[in-house]
């Protein structure tokens, strides 16, 4: 019985096959329809992807994923108020350990900084020192134009080399060669060694290119004469270990300020990139929100054109259900023929849009130098729907005419 | 003897090229068609029949040979004057009707005259439908309509032009006994009224219905010869109404 | 006249065949539909997302007092030159500039509440601070016009501030000490977080500048301007009118540097324009893909719904049609349903883009000039699809056209 079935099967799906090799060009219609349907699909969701990495990277750049430690500013004790000003306990050390220790950590980079008077022939200027490690450059994501910046000996060495930002370039130097000159912060002279790029005012207003960087050991010990820091800048891995990174400073922190034991509040403060995080997850709700609708019209639309394609080729093709109903086909033999058809059509356009679609998406990716990725889920989401969207459609109509009298279906036109 | 309407010469018609794949359908045949002649042009399936009333209805081109046709040498004419030989001197009925889908038979019968620069369109057309004896069904569309009523639907769209021959391919091949012979006993009408009638079929017994009868063989005319025992249509369907009454009564 | 018929054939046909002609319909209605859709969401979520990142200064300058560079001795103390009137110049003289807040600060004073202190930044500002860094109070008010010109002893803080000061108590209403000088506070700001340069933004104390002025620092000049622009792209030309006009101002003769300083927010210009730039290519490559495909699946249902039509085309010629008459039939016919679908489309895009609004509380924004490209490429595609296998039929023998 079972092996009568199976011959039976095979023999149907060598009419499908006929069938859709004898219609050439209506074949390759109805298949170019559920391609275009699987693999604008694809496409689309993988631009849009594409795209959303491009724009959260560029709001990335800007230290989404850098938390802030300050040193604590005051020192808060009820009915007296002496303490003032900033504590003393963030050390260089402080941050090599935040480094060292915390795996969510990429870099940690130690900074003190003070306001100066910076001297260049006769011409002077108020700018900030920042003394700070080589990371620096990473964690601001701040690099130079000219020149280089210092290096790790540079900094073990306490060597006297300096970094000008862009707007002390242009008012102590105004465009002049200026690598190799010298510069003198307080009284210490300083070798110029680098010009950063220029950044303008950051989210504070404050000029970010009136600045001067030099080496955090030099700058402790020959220019500032201090032992301690005020910030330290930490790179986190990803935006989403935040929270957890943010806690585990706090911890070593804590335990390093000896502030565990007496219970004392912290003598630091923890910032992440606020302004910026928030901006970057409106723009992820944002994006979201775009690739679904993108997804959904998509598919949408590639649904419609299935649909159509599969009405209209099996409409044409009443007439030959009435015919095969006619020299003895069962309803069964008729349905499972146009199952069989659809299945084929619809399988493979299917695969080919798959196919398509991520070469599509590899292409859009490597033209605009986007991050594109297809993801399995929109494959699957275009596949699944295509396939079910071509089945029904094929099959839907083909009922219908099968359930006319022969004769019907036979004049029909 | 009457007019001239159509004169073959040497007619071939060649479908495909290559020496082995090409088919000959016609193999130079001549042939003159007068004015108010019933001709059957009878032969087996894949004999040219068909072949040849395409070629006589300007349906088609032949390979080779000429035809002249009211004088004017068809063969050598370009699409445009062969549409509008089409649409003015020749109707054309086929085996299955070829009626416009979801139109009704006033329309279809209007089909030819929208090609034409006639105006009075719907005039003509409900003319040529009474013609036929089916001036109450001019709103039906085909499928309200049985197969003999398409058939004269079609018969009346070949008519509204006024053309100077029909052409019926097969026109009893889709229909029951009784309902060809109500379509053979109308273009016996029209003949009588004066219309030159050619009838391409595979069957004895409607080639009996015609005043000539022309056998084609392989692509060749193998006789052209009167028909001495013409029948007619309207005669054939009493019988078989008397046939009926008969069975009836038994 | 016989144009007029031939019309008239295409429109009854169509009419009766409804099925294929909404069929040939769907595929451009879909196409522009997707297209409009799919564009006003891309450019709404750009248009969301800009206004989002623009909040960090995109059209903004910054003017402070003091230049660059100061000849001669070290040292040099604050620079006196940059006045309220220089803020009101250059928002009524320089043409691109919408608002102007002139502000005055003092690094560090202790604010102190009963008997706990703090140690902040205090600003004298004006009611435009608000709009200019469109930053707001969280709760309360801000400073107003009367506190400005009442001179009053009002304060908004930040909520650094806040907590060091009040906890989660409420503090409006409350009095504070600045210096000797005793405040109300009217507001608290919303939380900005710290800036790059790792200044905490939200640990700051807000009072009216006329205030500030005349009874905190007792100055008759200001730290700085913060100006908003209409727009970003003449920004070059604005500093150089500022410049100008400030250098007029501070009677600076030629040579003399500046006694100020003018600068934009160029990183956070650089980001702003290299997502315009992903955007623009995104619309582009969402717009290119829409059309694409619609134009794919437009093509698709006028072949095979023409290819059906061999039969007809084949009758048509058999009672005498011409070519001519035949390509004319079915130009109308595809010139109607593509122009008719595209109408439709539009109108679909449309309530779906509202509806995609609705759904998402994502703005979005139709372009007409993708609708535009997209019905005319649509049409035409549709009407080259359409007329192609419809002129080849016509072209055939009329028996091979009518035997399919």
């Amino acid at each position: 019985m079972w092996y009568k079935n199976i011959m039976n099967l095979l023999r149907t799906i060598k009419i499908s096959r006929k069938q859709l090799s004898a219609h050439k060009v209506r074949t390759a219609l109805a298949l170019l329809g559920i391609v275009v349907g699987v693999s604008a699909v694809i496409i689309m969701i993988s631009i849009g992807t594409g795209a959303q990495r491009e724009v959260l990277s560029k709001i990335e750049e800007m230290g989404t994923n850098l938390i802030i430690v300050n040193a604590a500013e005051v020192q808060r004790s009820p009915g007296r108020m002496q303490a003032r000003g900033t504590v003393t306990t963030l050390t260089v050390q402080d941050a090599e350990v935040v480094e060292r220790e915390i795996p969510y950590v990429i870099t940690a980079v130690p900074v003190q900084s003070r306001r100066m008077q910076v001297r260049s022939g006769n011409l002077t200027s108020s700018v900030l020192v920042v003394g700070t490690t080589p990371a620096f450059q990473d964690v601001r994501n701040f690099r130079v134009q000219a020149g280089s910046f210092f290096d790790e000996h540079d900094d073990i060495a306490m060597r006297r080399v300096a970094v000008i930002g862009a707007g002390v370039y242009r008012s102590l130097f105004g465009g002049q060669n200026m690598i190799g000159e010298t510069i003198r912060i307080g009284n210490v002279p300083f070798e110029i060694i680098g010009v950063m790029e220029s950044k303008g005012v950051d989210l504070d207003g404050v000029d970010q290119d009136d600045q001067i960087f030099i080496p955090i050991r030099t700058a402790l010990r020959r220019v500032f004469n201090l032992s301690y820091i005020n910030n330290i800048y930490v790179q986190a891995q990803h935006q989403n270990v935040m929270d957890v990174a943010a806690e585990r400073i706090r911890e070593i922190l804590r335990e390093r300020h000896r502030l565990i034991a007496q219970d004392r509040p912290d003598d630091f403060t923890i910032h992440p990139q606020l302004e910026l995080l928030d901006a970057q997850r409106e723009t992820t709700d944002t994006f979201t929100m775009l690739i679904g609708s993108i997804a959904g019209v998509s598919l949408f639309v590639g649904g419609i054109g299935i649909l159509a394609i599969m009405l209209i080729s099996v409409r044409e093709r009443v007439n030959e259900i009435g015919l095969r109903m006619a020299v003895g086909a069962r309803r069964k033999d008729v349905l499972t023929q146009f199952l069989l058809e659809a299945s084929m059509l619809s399988l493979g356009g299917g695969i080919a849009g798959i196919v398509f679609g991520i070469a599509g998406s590899i292409v859009v990716g490597i033209a605009t130098a986007w991050a594109t990725s297809v993801s399995v889920y929109s494959v699957l989401l275009a596949f699944v729907f295509s396939v079910a969207i071509g089945l029904f459609f094929g099959v839907y109509p083909a009922r219908k005419a099968s359930l006319l009298d022969p004769i019907e279906a036979l004049r029909s036109e | 003897m009457n007019n001239k309407l159509i004169e073959a010469i040497n007619i071939s018609k060649i479908y495909g090229r290559g020496v082995d794949t090409s088919v000959t359908a016609l193999d130079n045949v001549s042939l003159e068609i007068h004015e108010g002649e019933f001709i059957a042009i009878m032969g087996a399936s894949g004999s040219g029949k068909s072949t040849l009333m395409n070629i006589l209805g300007c349906l088609d081109k032949p390979t080779g040979g000429t035809l002249i046709q009211d004088n004017v040498e068809v063969s050598k004419l370009g699409d445009e004057e062969l549409a509008a030989v089409r649409n003015k001197k020749i109707g054309f009925v086929f085996q299955s009707f070829n009626l416009l889908a979801r139109t009704n038979a006033l329309e279809n019968v209007e089909l030819p005259l929208l090609y034409s620069d006639r105006s009075n369109i719907t005039d003509l057309a409900q003319k040529a439908l009474d013609s036929v004896g089916l001036s109450d069904r001019m709103h039906h569309l085909p499928n309200e309509l049985s197969g003999g009523q398409q058939q004269r639907v079609a018969i009346a769209r070949a008519l509204v032009n006024d053309p100077e021959i029909v052409f019926a391919d097969e026109p009893t091949g889709n229909l029951d006994s009784r309902s060809g012979m109500e379509i053979m006993s109308l273009l016996q009408k029209l003949n009588a009224q004066g219309r030159t009638i050619v009838v391409v079929t595979h069957e004895k017994d409607i080639a009996q219905y015609a005043g000539r009868i022309i056998q084609i063989t392989d692509g060749k005319i193998t006789s052209d010869k009167k028909n001495i025992n013409k029948i007619s249509a309207e005669e054939t369907m009493a019988t078989m109404t008397e046939t009926e009454a008969a069975h009836e009564n038994r | 006249m016989k144009t007029g018929r031939m019309m008239k054939i295409a429109f009854v046909g169509l009419g009766r065949n409804k099925l294929r002609t909404f069929l040939m319909m769907v595929g451009v209605v879909i196409g522009i539909t997707a297209l409009t859709i799919v564009v006003a969401a891309a450019l709404g979520a750009q248009e969301r997302i800009i206004e989002r990142v623009k909040q960090f200064g995109y059209e903004t300058l910054m003017v402070r007092a003091g230049g660059e560079v100061e000849r001669g001795a070290m040292g040099g103390g604050e620079v006196t030159t940059l006045r309220i009137e220089d803020a009101e110049a250059i928002k009524d003289e320089v043409g691109l500039v919408v608002e102007v807040a002139p502000f005055n600060r003092r690094g560090r004073s202790d604010v102190v509440y009963q008997d706990k202190s703090a140690n902040s930044p205090l600003f004298g500002v004006t009611p435009e601070w608000s709009t200019v860094w469109n930053w707001h109070v969280a709760r309360g008010d801000f400073i107003s016009d009367r506190d400005i010109e009442q001179l009053a002893r009002v304060c908004v803080i930040g909520p650094t501030v806040q907590r060091d000061l009040f906890g989660d108590a409420n503090p409006i209403g409350e009095m504070i000490r600045v210096g000797s000088v005793p405040f109300e506070i009217i507001g608290v700001m919303e939380e900005r977080g710290i800036s790059a340069g790792g200044g905490d933004m939200d640990n700051r104390v807000f009072i009216p500048l006329s205030t500030f002025m005349r009874r905190v620092a007792n100055v008759d000049y200001i730290y700085g301007i913060r100006i908003l622009l209409g727009s970003i792209r003449d920004v070059d030309t604005a500093v150089e009118e500022i410049t100008a006009l400030l250098r007029e101002r501070h009677n600076l003769a030629p040579g003399v540097p500046d006694d100020f300083t003018v600068r934009s927010a160029e990183e956070v210009q650089a980001m702003v324009e290299g997502m315009l730039g992903t955007f623009n290519i995104l619309l582009v490559l969402v717009a290119g893909i829409s059309l694409i495909a619609g134009g794919i699946v437009v093509a698709n249902i006028m072949l095979i719904s023409v290819n059906e039509r061999r039969r007809e085309i084949g009758l048509r010629k058999a009672v005498g049609a011409r070519k001519k008459d035949i390509t004319t039939q079915f130009l109308f016919e595809a010139t109607a349903v593509t122009l008719t679908g595209g109408v439709i489309g539009i109108i679909l895009g449309g309530v779906g883009a509202l509806l995609l609004e609705t759904i998402t509380q994502t703005p979005t924004a139709i372009s007409w000039v993708s609708v535009a490209v997209g019905v005319v490429f649509s049409a035409l595609v549709g009407i080259i699809a359409g007329m192609q296998p419809a002129k080849r039929a016509a072209a055939l023998p009329p028996v091979e056209a009518l035997h399919g």
